[in-house]
């Protein structure tokens, strides 16, 4: 009985902890991401080179190809020369493994979506023409 | 002779552990939080500052072309177009690059700002972090004989913990390099 109890709260505990870790793995890999795509646009100018980094560095995480989107500012090669700003920005719908529904408390809680949104954005020096 | 049997009621007992023990497993996973926020902090501010160094460092190399670009301008049989760019540079050239003062300025202003700008980017946690005892050492480590022009960025972010009082702050030393080779 006791048990019945003391378990979905445990049981809840663990789950969030799972959650955390992923979440926080994915939020790595995507600043990584965003730090390599910089790093080979300001030495390339490259966009094809910029997304193709971008797209490796992202491998393991769930249907990356179809969750994450990519905004290079300025978004033309012709438009950035040495010297110039280059900002890199990558987004990732992130799935939770696991949906938490609590019986009380907010509803549309953290992990109770679908999908979360992580975000990372890069900034670099242009190093090439 | 009867034995009186003593029967202890021990229905409840797991509620009651279970509730003494909460507060040391919500502690241990504040804990566990706070450490992996710690070390998630770590490896991102690294990257960041890594980004900075080189973008800082960028400016040097532009320095040296223009330096080249200028001598050709002024007299084309100076430097030999066969060779890289830094081969061109001479002691003077490369005293400047080192000791100009308006010139270190000029590195250390776009490293600061391209801190900075990587700083707004990240997650929202670390919008409240600040970045303190900032030491840029530029050069580092130069000698002729070395080749190696050395930018060296040392700093001290500090995070409030998520789990605890804001006023609880943790400092986290970061640490970046970025080198470029006058041959």
């Amino acid at each position: 009985m006791e048990l019945a109890i003391v378990l979905p709260i445990l049981l809840f505990l663990l789950l969030f902890l799972i959650n955390i870790g992923f979440y926080l793995q994915a939020n790595l890999e995507v600043s990584f991401a965003a730090q390599q795509g910089v790093r080979a646009g300001s030495l390339t100018n490259d966009n094809d080179k910029i997304l193709g980094i971008i797209k490796k560095s992202l491998q393991n995480l769930r249907d990356h190809e179809k969750r994450t989107n990519v905004i290079i500012t300025p978004a033309q090669e012709t438009a950035r020369h040495r010297g110039d700003e280059l900002r890199v920005k990558v987004s990732y719908a992130y799935p939770p493994p696991f949906k938490l529904t609590l019986p009380f408390g907010p509803r549309n809680n953290f992990f109770n979506k679908d999908s979360l949104i992580i975000e990372s954005v890069a900034v670099a020096r242009m190093e090439s023409e | 002779m009867s034995k009186i049997i003593r029967q202890k009621k021990e229905e409840g007992s797991v509620l009651v552990i279970v509730a003494l023990f909460l507060p040391v497993v919500l502690a241990l996973l504040a804990l566990l939080i706070n450490s992996g926020i710690f070390y998630y902090i770590k490896s991102t501010q690294a990257g960041m500052a890594n980004r900075a160094t080189a973008s800082a460092m960028s400016v040097v190399a532009d320095k040296m072309t223009e330096i080249v670009n200028e001598k050709i301008k002024n007299d084309p049989t100076c430097c030999s177009p066969a060779t890289k760019v830094w081969e061109n540079l001479s002691d003077e050239d490369r005293i400047f690059l080192t000791h100009n003062s308006q010139f270190k300025n000029q590195v250390e202003e776009t490293l600061k700002e391209y801190l900075q700008k990587n700083m707004q980017n990240t997650i929202p946690l670390l919008k409240k972090a600040e970045v303190k005892e900032l030491n840029i050492a530029y050069p580092y480590n130069y000698d002729l004989a070395d080749r190696f022009l050395k930018l060296h960025l040392n700093f001290t972010l500090a995070v409030p913990l998520v789990l605890q009082n804001e006023r609880k702050i943790k400092d986290i030393p970061v640490e970046a390099e970025s080198q470029i080779r006058i041959k």
